[in-house]
């Protein structure tokens, strides 16, 4: 059990870091990767909550000036202001999900 | 049973990846994903690293969001210059540029090459090239000026990451150079030129309809306005004038100037051209033509006045200037006040180029308007393969090669410049003045350092293209010149007499010399007026000068004067003029054109059977006051009926002869048909019957989107603006608002005759108000905008409102909101 929190904070580093120095979601499966030592189960659920945990980097920005922005990018793109802030953190979290499932699956095999 | 799991887990995460390859710009990190865009929408006092500067900067921001530079030298002010620009609006100079340089497919896709390929054609790139070169030999202490400003551009762009609008575009900003200050400096001057679009659409008409007809429609001075010119009085200039070459004016300007006299070309081989004019025309026309594309048609043009001191209330002169340009989020303009020991000049910088275009120092204040005479002039060529003819003998063109997303192109050149279209052996080449090198930026950055009215008049000595007419005051004077290069061709008259004119009606033969500019207007007789006697001069893109001026317009495609006409409606019943009055005039949305023509349409309608709607409609027609107020009902009627009008005879009869893209004759000439011929075949052989039939189409369209209560038919339900954004997307533009005005109101709304509910958006107007008395220290100012391009910040769009409601800023009072220190 206490084996499994030093996996998941390092899958918590290795996130945050490809979050903060790459542009893409797709970089989740590097991030869920130290997952694979918890069961299937917890390594799912982790990797969904490590991932989609980002949404917390919003705290840096202001919150009306967020707003306004995710509105403008939604008139520009059709779809709801508040989708565009949460989806790239939702992608991210269903990645490392979907990662760490597989990870887990194929090593107890 | 696993491995099948396994595999689709394996296929969902590959197709999660491609798909969230399009969210990168959304990754919530700072320096990543578009977010950190909302930390940068306010200015915030910082102290800034800037490689390059001799010393310290202060930039001052005001209230209004106009920056006040402060440095010590030329070089640091020019460079801080670049800095705050390229901080405020780099993507949209980037944009700018690569438009300019027929360079946007490569970076924005293949559905921009057609816009590329005319830059190219049009040869702004090439000329920009060999500008910076001229720069660069003769001037090297005005080319110092522009590397400083790409300086300041570059140090923002090596400090800056990804800005906002590339990471939404796709691409990282290019490292800026003078050549694209000046290639973008030839893309103003194109879309405010005279001589390329014009004569093409003139040979049409004239093909299609012969001498009677264009002199009819479109006569060479509009109807109602030849004796209100931007130079008062008759033509004559600094003593010289036709009667001193012994010619009679009213001789001159009864001749038939399309005719192969005056052109070169005879009737015949015109028409048979037709396709090849056709082809000219959609080669250049330019998708992209940021700043409203120049037409015969009423879409753009500018006011300017200026009071002399006698007729000021002030005591000293004043003068008015509202250029009026397609508008943009963020606007072309940028609002500066840039201070060193050299410079003390407030006003408003076209963003990629340095310095102040219009605007004041303390002493002197200067305003551009449109001049419509021609700075470029067509030329039909013959070729023999890659040979043209030329005096007699066949010589070599020469080509312009270029690649765009990998297809070769190759453009012929004959002597008279870049051929914009073949057709057989035959070719339309184009010669304008931009073709060779003029030092616009040395007149602007003289004009920025101007302390009276000879310093206006030296500056402009430099200013080559395009022409303009310069609204110019001091503390003592006031006046106007048109300045600029106005090519002339030595034409030889039916009677043998021999005159130098500008421009022509048509297109010319390029195979002789007789009919190539051999020279431009010499400056001292360029047109011009200091202090006229009259107290007041105008400059709303009307005629520029009268019948006998020495070097006849005959290439002159002037704006109807509708507010011109309106202007010296204002000016001459005002025999002292106050600062109000200058804002009166800015404001104002008298239709005096509607105030012509209601009589004819009122007395043709005003007996005709009627439904309860239409007589509630004529109602408010016969009560209106020819206001274009947002809530006048009258102009909305007005307008539709006028729409039919034009819809039901001139666009039919245009369309009928496959020559729908002509612009639409001058509401002037439909008030003189219905006052003079009012059963020409133009107005359908019956003008009453014409107007009544459009009146009743007009209350019917009207009823069916807007219901029957006519009360509620304002001009603003059917009359919008829109500032469009520089990235195309409605979500970055502004509106559509309910605007006042229309196409003949000094406070401009134009829009085109089309029976449409809602009116076409308004999309160019005015794009700053100044109005100045360097005398008595009045210096006001707005534009419909802000300086920043953060969509989000409130300095996007700050003076909207105020710009809206016809206030200014006094931009001699301002109070420091924040305070940014380059080091």
């Amino acid at each position: 059990m206490n084996r499994d929190y030093v996996f998941i904070g390092i899958s918590i580093i290795l996130a945050y870091l490809f979050l903060f120095f790459t542009p893409y979601p797709w970089t989740g499966i590097f991030a869920a990767i130290p997952l694979f030592k918890l069961t299937v189960k917890r390594a799912a659920l982790a990797g969904f909550f490590i991932g989609f945990s980002t949404i917390i980097i919003y705290i840096i920005y202001p919150m009306a000036p967020l707003f306004k922005l995710s509105s403008i990018l939604g008139t520009a793109t059709g779809m709801p202001g508040i989708v565009l802030i949460i989806i790239y953190p939702l992608i991210y979290g269903l990645t490392m999900m979907l990662s760490a499932l597989l990870f887990s699956d194929l090593t107890k095999k | 049973m696993r491995k099948i799991l396994d595999a689709v887990i394996i296929a969902l995460l590959i197709v999660l990846s491609i798909f969230s390859m399009n969210f990168s710009v959304l990754n919530p990190s700072p320096g990543i994903g578009v977010w950190d865009e909302t930390l940068n929408s306010n200015y915030t006092s910082q102290v800034l690293k800037i490689p390059g500067l001799y010393k310290p900067v202060t930039v001052k921001i005001d209230s209004t969001g106009m920056a006040h530079i402060y440095a010590q030298n030329d070089h640091d002010l020019f460079m801080a210059e670049g800095y705050y620009q390229a901080s405020n609006r780099l993507f949209q100079m980037e944009i700018q540029a690569l438009a300019a340089s027929g360079n946007l497919s490569k970076y924005l896709g293949p559905s921009y090459i057609d816009s590329d390929k005319a830059m190219r054609y049009l040869g702004l790139p090439y000329n920009a090239y060999n500008l910076e070169i001229a720069y660069k030999t003769n001037h090297p202490e005005f080319y110092e000026i522009a590397v400083a400003f790409s300086q300041g551009i570059n140090s923002y762009i090596n400090s800056s990451g990804t800005p906002f609008y590339f990471k939404l575009a796709g691409f990282k900003p290019f490292l800026w150079s003078p050549y694209y200050t000046l290639v973008w400096e030839e893309y103003m001057t194109l879309s405010l030129t005279t001589g390329i679009y014009e004569p093409l659409y003139s040979a049409l008409f004239y093909n299609a309809f012969g001498f009677e007809n264009s002199t009819l429609i479109w006569p060479y001075y509009p109807y109602y306005t030849e004796n209100i010119t931007v130079i008062p009085g008759d033509g004559t200039v600094n003593g010289n004038n036709l009667e001193k070459q012994h010619i009679d004016p009213d001789y001159l300007w009864s001749l038939n100037w399309y005719d192969s006299w005056a052109t070169g070309i005879n009737t015949s081989l015109l028409k048979r051209i037709n396709p090849l004019i056709m082809a000219a025309l959609k080669n250049i026309s330019d998708p992209m033509m940021l700043p409203a594309l120049h037409s015969m048609e009423e879409t753009i043009g500018s006011n300017s006045w200026v009071v002399t001191a006698n007729n000021s209330k002030t005591g000293y002169p004043m003068l008015a200037n509202d250029p009026h340009l397609t508008l943009l989020a963020p606007s072309l303009w940028i609002p500066l006040n840039l201070v060193d020991p050299n410079y003390n000049v407030t006003g408003w910088a076209l963003a990629g180029i340095p310095g102040i275009l219009i605007g004041h120092t303390q002493n002197t204040s200067w305003g551009l308007t449109m001049s419509e005479g021609n700075s470029a002039n067509v030329f039909l060529e013959i070729f023999n393969g890659n040979r043209y003819l030329y005096n007699g003998t066949w010589h070599d063109a020469s080509f312009r090669n270029f690649t765009l997303l990998g297809n070769k192109y190759s453009i012929p050149m004959t002597r008279n410049g870049p051929v914009i279209a073949r057709w057989g052996n035959f070719g339309i080449s184009i010669n304008w003045t931009a073709q060779q090198p003029s030092y616009v930026l040395i007149a602007e950055l003289m004009l920025d350092r101007s302390s009276n009215y000879t310093d206006l008049m030296n500056a402009l000595r430099y200013w080559g293209y395009p022409p303009q007419n310069f609204a110019l005051v001091s503390r003592d004077h006031a006046g106007y010149i048109v300045a600029g290069n106005f090519p002339i061709i030595r034409e030889t008259l039916p009677d043998g007499k021999n005159v130098y004119v500008v421009g022509s009606r048509s297109i010319l033969n390029g195979t002789n010399p007789s009919y190539i500019p051999c020279g431009y207007v010499p400056y001292q007789y360029l047109p011009q007026v200091k202090d006229p006697e009259q107290g007041y001069a105008f400059a709303p893109n009307q005629a520029t000068v009268g019948k006998s001026y020495p070097y006849p317009f005959i290439g002159g495609f002037w704006e109807s004067g509708g507010r011109a006409y309106a202007a010296w409606n204002y000016l001459r019943t005002h025999q002292k003029m106050g600062i109000d009055d200058m804002k009166a005039m800015q404001s104002n949305v008298t239709d005096f054109f509607a105030m012509k023509l209601m009589p004819y349409i009122d007395n043709s309608i005003k007996n005709m059977n009627m439904n309860m709607t239409e007589k509630k409609a004529l109602e408010y027609l016969e009560n209106w006051n020819f206001t274009a107020y947002t809530d006048s009902v009258g102009m909305t009627v007005y307008w539709y009926t006028l729409s039919y009008i034009y819809n039901l005879s001139f666009q039919r009869i245009l369309d009928s002869n496959g020559l729908d893209l002509l612009p639409l004759p001058f509401v002037n000439t439909l008030i003189y048909l219905a006052s003079n011929y009012p059963d020409s075949p133009w107005v359908n052989g019956n003008f009453t019957r014409l107007a009544m039939i459009s009146f009743s189409k007009a209350v019917s369209l009207l009823a069916s989107y807007l219901g029957n209560n006519v009360s509620s038919w304002t001009w603003g339900r059917v009359h919008y603006l829109m500032i469009s954004s520089i990235t195309g997307s409605d979500a970055f533009s502004v509106g559509p608002i309910p605007f006042y005005g229309d196409t003949n109101t000094l406070s401009v709304g134009s829009v085109p005759y089309l029976p449409v509910i809602p009116e076409p958006y308004v999309t160019s107007s005015s794009s700053l108000r100044e109005i100045s008395c360097p005398g008595a220290g009045i210096f006001l100012g707005v534009f419909p905008g802000g300086p920043s391009d953060n969509p989000i910040s409130y300095y996007y769009e700050n003076q909207l409102s105020t710009w809206l409601s016809h206030g200014y800023y006094d931009l001699t009072a301002w109070r420091t909101e924040v305070t940014i220190t380059y080091e």
